[in-house]
């Protein structure tokens, strides 16, 4: 079955994040154009309204002009007014004439609320006027007066504005002319001063629709500059006084001046950017601007910002959410699949362990019948596992009843252990076994069955009676070497009782011995110090007395002295010698393999050369390596063999040998002269301290050599004896032990 | 005039005392000569400041015969004093002693003893010792004054 399935769920994640990521860019984008097309969408339509406004006004501002001008037609071509007026000029109307005349004239003001109307003769001069004039009216006005006259039409004028008073106004100039038999003669001129503010200015200024900003404009050239010629919205000035330079390319004033029309963009005098429409006033070098701020046309679009934020922003959430929930979705079935996926092999792992097994597994339902087995139980029983299955669990028992019995137990106490039943096979072969089983439920925690598991215990019956035979047999063994072991133990105690005795006794020894040995350290002190120094001044005396004072001596004082130092130096010798046999005893042993014939050849030379002239011979035979001190076995050789030369001195020739032979675990060493020997019977004080067997007339010597001797080998752990009889010479023996044995 | 000692003994048996003067007749030297009989004596003559050496600008002695075993205060400390005082280090110190035991050798040349001699039990060997003693370290030897 191939599922095709990831590793894990992590491509899942990055599929969902790509979308939610790709679904958002897409809503901001779209969110834009929309924003960017309503942006246009007011442009367009303030656009149209601004147009539209421009040439409502413009029309406005046109039909003004012509009622204006019709107005003044109607005085222009009125031949009886004119006929009227020549009169008058010429100072030949009647009373009535000029109340006719003059009332046309008052009239025509108070009906349009002109701001005055004056009458003027051919050569400029105010004839009548209906306010009192200003003195230089002629000649502020002079240009419009004298181009009326020259063109003999109607001229409406300019804006002009009294410097005095900042008023503004305009002038319509008419010629007055008069025709009779064909030919045309000029009267005057009659002038008629509009005041804007009346209803020229409001027609421009008013706005048709609700809105801050929006505003018209009546501007033209003049020279280098561009006047506005209508009171602004949103500046002080008056009329008129306000002028801008055509450098500033960005008013929009400046653009309708250089030839623009139509919309544009630019900086208003306020410096905001504003949109605006420019027409051209016909019959006029009069401009019209409608201008609007592009903040106001825009103002909506911060609301709308915000409204388009936030659908945007609530469209990504739901998307988000849309997808997250898709992602679950997906993770979920990945999971369920998976885990189908693992229960299956889990299943089969199950199975593969059921039939793995060497034991009988047998599932039982409520009602005993059994409901699956594995391959051991077809073995066991010598049948199929469709024979098996939905057979009676306890008909395949030597003892059904109790089979029965025992998963009945189950049921009842939801597990047992160990419970021996025999399982008759089909060919009539028994196997006993050992059961243990549990009870399996479902989901709901209901009994569905039993699960069994047969242990085959043939073997381990076997087995278990081989052992018992084996353990007892063990039993009675050990019992026989307890006993021996019993006595054998009591025998070792009882050794170490003795040994730790031993011990004890050793390190007692070993202190005291310390103890010693700094006593002895000390006594050798004074025996240097403390016993020299009266022989010294003995000696001392004596040599000063015989020096000093030999008269008063005789010749057998002289020698006694002598004899008295004499012993003084015997005396020393003895100390000496005790102090280098007392130094034995505490001397640290530095054994090593010590070839003894070299040793003996040592001491021999020195001997020769200390007894001259003696004729003496030495012998050496066979003679083992010895294990011990160097300096003190030659010391044993140096006492031995100068006894021996010592005590040959009455022999013609002294006859020495030396020699040595292994017994057992230790050599021995002997040397035999042919001297004076010795009585037997003093053998015990051969080898004492300063004990003599000859008298030292005879023989010198303090008495102290074979005590040395003694001490020696007693120290190496050996044994010293003689033999000897008087006359027949001595033969000294020492051991060593061998060396194999103390390493 | 300052008057000093050529010679200071320090040595508490009084034989060895009279044999030392003895055999320093014998040598036909004029040898003024100075005995202490314990260390402290010495110590005190050598080492205290308002002593007769040390407040007279005395010239040190030629040699110091120095015996071991003296009461009070012992040759071998007495020994390391003079080693490590500035006016007595370079006074040559001879120790005569009955003591031939190796560790007292060894220590007392590590302490700086010029010398060391064991005395002689014969009288004759002992008058040549000092003979030569004398001889060597107050006839032919150069102190450093």
């Amino acid at each position: 079955m191939a599922i095709p399935l990831f590793e894990n769920n992590k491509p899942l994640l990055f599929t969902a994040a790509v979308i939610f990521i790709i679904v958002s860019l897409f809503i901001i984008v779209v969110a834009f154009l929309l924003y960017q097309s309503q942006k246009k969408d007011l442009k367009s339509a303030a656009e149209q309204q601004i147009n539209a406004i421009a040439d409502l006004k413009v029309r406005e501002i046109e039909s003004w002009r012509k009622e204006r001008i019709d107005d003044a037609r109607f005085i222009f071509t009125n031949q009886i007014f004119a006929y009227g007026v020549g009169r008058y000029l010429a100072g030949s109307l009647s009373p009535g004439g000029k109340e006719d005349i003059f009332s046309l004239l008052k009239a025509m003001r108070e009906s349009h609320h002109h701001k005055n109307i004056l009458l003027l003769d051919k050569d400029k001069k105010v004839r009548w006027s209906a306010e009192p004039p200003r003195m230089d009216f002629s000649e502020i006005h002079a240009p419009v007066i004298g181009e009326a006259l020259a063109t003999k039409s109607i001229i409406l004028s300019d804006f002009y504005i009294d410097k005095k008073t900042n008023d503004v106004h305009l002038t319509i100039s008419i010629p007055l002319l008069f025709s009779r038999n064909g030919r045309e003669s000029i009267l005057g001129v009659v002038i008629i001063v509009i005041d804007p503010e009346l209803r020229l200015y409001p027609a421009v200024k008013t706005w048709p629709v609700p809105g801050s900003s929006g505003e018209a404009l009546i501007i033209y050239r003049e020279g280098n500059e561009v006047v506005y010629l209508n009171q602004l919205r949103n500046a002080v000035n008056r009329p008129m006084l306000m002028r801008r330079s055509i450098d500033e390319r960005e008013l929009p004033a400046v653009k309708a001046v250089m030839g623009r029309r139509g919309i544009i963009r630019g900086v208003d005098y306020r410096g905001e950017t504003i949109i605006a429409s420019i027409r051209p006033i016909p019959d006029s070098n009069w401009y019209l601007i409608a201008k609007i701020d592009e903040k106001e046309i825009y103002a909506p679009m911060a609301q709308r910002f915000w409204i388009i934020t936030f659908f945007v922003i609530a469209i990504i959430i739901i998307c988000g959410a849309v997808i997250t929930h898709i992602w679950r979705y997906q993770e979920a079935k990945y999971y369920r699949r998976r885990m189908e996926q693992e229960d299956k092999s889990k299943a089969l792992y199950a199975r593969s362990l059921i039939e793995a097994s060497l034991d009988p597994l047998v599932t039982i339902n409520v009602d005993g019948k059994i409901m699956d087995v594995n391959s051991s139980t077809e073995l066991v029983t010598g049948l199929t596992r469709t024979q098996l299955i939905g057979s009676d669990f306890s008909e395949h028992f030597t003892q059904p009843e109790k089979a029965k019995e025992g998963y009945q137990l189950v049921f009842k106490k939801g597990a047992v252990r160990d419970y021996p039943l025999a399982i008759r096979s089909s060919s009539g072969q028994v196997t006993e076994v050992l059961y243990n089983a549990s009870v399996y439920k479902d989901a709901s925690g209901a009994p569905q069955g039993v699960f069994a598991a047969a242990r085959d215990v043939t073997e381990l019956r076997r087995t278990q009676q081989e052992l018992k035979k084996a353990h007892d047999d063990l039993e009675l063994r050990v019992r026989e070497r307890t006993k021996q072991l019993q006595t054998a133990n009591k025998a070792l105690e009882a050794e170490i009782r003795e040994k730790k005795e031993a011990e004890k006794l050793l390190q007692l020894r070993t202190l005291l011995l310390e103890a010693t040995n700094k006593e002895l350290e000390s006594f050798d002190y004074s025996i240097s110090h403390d016993l020299r120094a009266p022989l010294r001044a003995i000696d001392g005396y004596s040599r000063m007395i015989l020096r000093d004072q030999p008269d008063r001596l005789d010749n057998e004082g002289k020698r006694r002295l002598e004899l008295i130092r004499t012993n003084t130096q015997i005396m020393g010798k003895l100390i000496d010698n005790l102090l280098s046999f007392s130094r034995l005893v505490r001397l640290e042993l530095t054994k090593s393999s010590l070839n003894m014939e070299d040793l003996i050849n040592d001491v021999w030379h020195e001997l020769q050369i200390i007894n001259p002239g003696r004729n003496m011979f030495i012998s050496i035979k066979e003679i083992p390596a010895g294990w011990g001190d160097r300096i003190l076995v030659k010391q044993v050789y140096s006492n031995l063999l100068s006894n021996a030369v010592k005590y040959t001195r009455t022999k013609s020739e002294a006859l020495i040998e030396a020699g040595g032979y292994t017994d057992g675990d230790e050599n021995i060493y002997y040397v035999k002269d042919n001297g004076v020997g010795f009585d037997m019977e003093y053998y015990d004080k051969l080898f004492g301290v300063f004990q003599r067997l000859h008298s030292s007339d005879d023989y010198e010597g303090t008495g102290v050599g074979l005590a040395i001797v003694q001490r020696i080998i007693h120290r190496h752990g050996g044994r010293v004896w003689a033999e000897s009889k008087v006359d027949e010479g001595a033969i000294f023996y020492f051991t060593l032990q061998t060396e194999e044995k103390l390493i | 005039m300052t008057t000093y000692p050529d010679l200071v003994l320090v040595e508490d048996n009084h034989d060895d005392i009279e044999m030392i003067k003895d055999a320093l007749k014998d040598t036909g030297e004029k040898i003024s000569t100075l005995v202490f009989t314990d260390g402290a004596e010495a110590a005190q003559f050598f080492f205290q400041p308002d002593s007769r050496f040390r407040t007279n600008n005395m010239q040190p002695p030629k040699l110091i015969l120095l015996d071991l075993k003296i009461p009070k205060i012992n040759g071998l400390e007495l020994l390391k004093r003079f080693k490590s005082d500035d006016k007595t280090r370079h006074i040559p110190v001879v120790i005569f002693t009955s003591s031939n035991a190796k560790s007292d050798r060894m220590t007392c040349y590590q302490s700086g003893a010029n010398s060391y001699l064991i005395k002689p039990l014969d009288a004759d060997i002992f008058s040549e010792y000092i003979g030569e003693i004398i001889k060597y370290w107050l006839v032919m030897n150069e102190n450093v004054s």
